[in-house]
């Protein structure tokens, strides 16, 4: 008796074993990551392909081994392998906030010391270095952008209608007098993104605010010195109204507006009489054009004008891009880093579309279509660049507060001063 | 195939380790004298779902409820303060005024639209009934992402002049009528958003109620049409008090469920144009906006809400054990 009891102790202590490790056996374990550079990024499917594209070459060159990780929130990911004090050896960083963030708390190698400062200073547009300096130091170097400060619109039924390409704001507000008077709709919009809806409204007022206020007041404005209910803020929202909230302006009014998904919203300007004319979309507008549709023929960019007077009379653009940065120093990482932080490191990607340069001295011919080309010329001759502002304020803000007011107030729900106002309110106080 | 082996290992595995588990604690406790095993073999076969309770349910409470005091990393001592920015926040108190909203109209008409499918049902031939249940069953087996998917198609709205692709807006502009932007307009668009839960959820409470009614015993019922009661006060005379414990069961069911709606609203409207409802709002904060104090404190106001639902749902339970 007593015997086969044991046995069958033995028996179950063996099942629960089994169970155990069916359980946690699951949980894959990750590869040797002594040998060659680990990079992170939130570059995925046909971009993390172009990316590693580059990382080849930087690889053959210089015979060092990279392997790149390119996860859908990359901001989370990181934080959590920083905190853990397994940090990758190179990331990029698709906001400057985080970078300084992180410098901030030492988790971040300054550069000075490993690239050469004068040619980056030289070399890059304007205002994208300092988005990643710190007490003097840098910290990142910016690696690819793309422009948000772009006007879609059809090329050949402009020409038709006799309208030209606007070289100033006050032009473009005449622009759109010109098309009301001829009986057609100027602006298409919509800003429809799901969990995102609003964003792309935002992204119109913050190229406004670079417009009616300069990149300074953009910077306070982003790190909350200037109030959203400020005059300077106001200023922007009341030509933001003044465009997109004025009868007859856009297709579809208030109600088109809130209910169109962003991708979907320039589709009229391809009917047989262009529903809409203009479309104010970043450059990744390409990649989500209906069916048909041919980049640079049937629709082409111009780059939304600064004023003529009456605001910042330089060239800002507004955009995103990443930031490369290096977690762990090592004789590798620098290489890598350097590779990055020129402008061959981005030729690889260049040649497979998608990809626009932060250095001015890229050479054009290696992009892909002139559409591309286009777009990098207005980044290039930009006198400022600035980092996309809901990006760098905190998520209760950039991805909260400020989405929704917008799209309450494109709604009719609330007035300008309350829009701004409930917003100021959300800020964190900490 | 690996996965599959591996889920048939955990099956296997788990069954196997919890009869495993009990076995053992029944051996060790066999062994004691007589007098403690009364009491500690009880205890013993308890402890494992003690254990468990206490890891998966009481724990979380009470760290959620500690959390809703800290700041937004969790680590210094706020005080009231997330339960302060809470009541003064606009969304908030609007998001409890829809909540409030939602349990008022939702429950009480979809328990309504599932009581009097459940009566005319009960009258229809057999085969009949099975195909009008089943037709009203069938929305429950759709996930509620899948749903507000269906219904957006429904409810879509393009400007005027444009082709309507939604049915509403369809019919509407066939019929001549302006279409109508069923989701951005407040209060409508919260009417919508209730219109499919109760359209989801109405097929369970017809079954259930459906279920109660077949129990009423027919000579109550003939009882009723010889002295004369026409059918309609049968149904509210006779069989409403009858099956009063299953109305009373899937009332509850539903309350807490509307407490706690958040998918239909994500969505459509990701809580837009008015429609922000407790749940959603709580996601928001911890996923997107990383304010970890303030999100605990919206699931303790949840929390406090759904307490009575609970308690009463207890004691009635209790009052039926009694009974039998």
């Amino acid at each position: 008796m007593k015997r086969r009891q044991t046995a069958a102790m033995a028996a179950l202590a063996l099942g629960i074993v089994v169970s155990l490790t069916g359980c946690f056996g699951g949980a894959g374990t990750s590869g040797d990551s002594s040998k060659g550079l680990t990079v992170y990024s939130g570059l995925t499917g046909d971009k993390g392909a172009a990316f590693e594209a580059a990382l080849k070459q930087f690889q053959s060159k210089t015979g060092i081994k990279v392997t790149h990780v390119g996860v859908a929130n990359v901001q989370s990911d990181l934080s959590t392998r920083i905190q853990a004090g397994d940090p990758p050896d190179v990331a990029l960083f698709p906001q400057p906030g985080l970078v300084r963030d992180f410098a901030a708390q030492g988790k971040i190698q300054p550069l000075d010391g490993v690239l050469d400062v004068k040619r980056l200073k030289d070399g890059l547009v304007p205002g994208l270095l300092d988005t990643a300096t710190v007490d003097g130091k840098i910290y990142a170097v910016p690696y690819d952008v793309s422009v948000k400060s772009l006007i879609w619109y059809p090329p050949s039924q402009f020409a038709a209608a006799g309208y030209k390409v606007p070289q100033t704001f006050e032009d473009f507000e005449s622009l759109i007098a010109t098309m009301k008077k001829d009986g057609n709709t100027p602006l298409c919009f919509g800003i429809e993104s799901g969990t995102g809806t609003g964003w792309p409204a935002t992204d119109w007022l913050e190229d406004l605010v670079l417009r009616t206020g300069g990149p300074a007041v953009y910077d306070q404005w982003v790190s909350h010195k200037i109030a959203f209910d400020s005059p300077e803020i106001t200023k922007a929202m009341d030509v933001f109204a003044s465009l997109v909230k004025t009868d007859g302006n856009v297709y579809g009014g208030a109600k088109g507006i809130v209910t169109t998904k962003w991708s979907d919203s320039i589709a009229p300007m391809f009917d047989k009489k262009p529903g809409c004319w203009m479309y104010h979309q970043g450059s990744f507008m390409a990649s989500s054009l209906p069916k048909g549709v041919i980049p640079g023929k049937d629709v082409d960019v111009f780059y939304l004008p600064a004023f003529a007077a009456g605001g910042y009379t330089g060239k800002p653009v507004e955009g995103a891009g990443d930031m490369a940065a290096m977690l762990k120093k090592s004789p590798e990482a620098e290489k890598l880093m350097k590779f990055l932080a020129s402008p061959e490191g981005g030729e690889a990607w260049a040649k497979r579309g998608g990809f626009l340069s932060p250095w001015k001295s890229f050479d054009p011919s290696l992009y892909v279509d002139d559409l591309t080309r286009k777009e990098a010329g207005f980044i290039s001759s930009a006198t400022a660049f600035r980092f996309d502002a809901s990006d760098s304020m905190p998520g209760a803000v950039g991805t909260g507060s400020f989405f929704q007011q917008m799209t309450a107030w494109l709604n009719g729900d609330e007035d300008t001063k309350a829009a701004l106002d409930a917003i100021d309110a959300t800020w964190p106080k900490q | 195939m690996y996965q599959l082996l591996n889920a048939a290992t955990a099956v296997v595995g788990v069954v196997l380790g919890l009869v495993g588990i009990f076995y053992v604690l029944h051996l060790a406790t066999q062994r004691l004298p007589p007098r403690p095993r009364r009491w500690v073999q009880p205890l013993a076969f308890a402890l494992p779902a003690l254990i468990l309770v206490g890891v998966v349910l009481v724990y979380p409470v009470v760290e959620t409820i500690r959390i809703s005091f800290y700041d937004d990393s969790s680590t210094h001592f706020v005080g009231g303060a997330n339960y302060l920015a809470l009541i003064t926040d606009r969304t908030t108190q609007l998001a409890l005024l829809n909540n409030a909203a939602w349990l008022l109209i939702v429950p009480a008409v979809t328990l309504a639209i599932g009581l009097v499918f459940a009566w005319l049902a009960d009258r229809l031939s057999t085969r009949g009934e099975v195909v009008a249940k089943t037709i009203i069953f069938l929305p429950m087996v759709i996930s509620f992402v899948g749903a507000g998917t269906i219904w957006g198609f429904i409810y879509q709205y393009r400007p005027p002049g444009a082709a309507q692709t939604g049915l509403f807006n369809a019919i509407l502009t066939a019929l001549g009528q302006q279409p109508v932007a069923w989701l951005t307009e407040p209060p409508l668009n919260d009417a919508m958003l209730m219109i499919i839960v109760v359209w989801a959820q109405g097929g369970l409470a017809t079954v259930l109620l459906s279920a109660g009614i077949k129990a009423v015993p027919a000579e109550t019922l003939e009882a009723a049409r010889v002295d004369g009661a026409s059918e309609l006060q049968i149904f509210l005379r006779v069989i409403v008090p009858q099956i009063k414990t299953t109305i009373l069961m899937v009332l509850s069911t539903l309350v807490i469920f509307v407490l706690k709606i958040f998918d239909i609203v994500y969505v459509m409207t990701n809580g837009n144009f008015g429609t922000e409802v407790v749940a959603d709002l709580f996601i928001k904060q911890i996923f997107t906006y990383n304010q970890y104090g303030r999100a605990a404190a919206i699931v303790v106001v949840l929390l406090i809400l759904v307490t009575p639902v609970i308690v009463l749902n207890i004691r009635r339970y209790r009052r039926e054990e009694e009974l039998r």
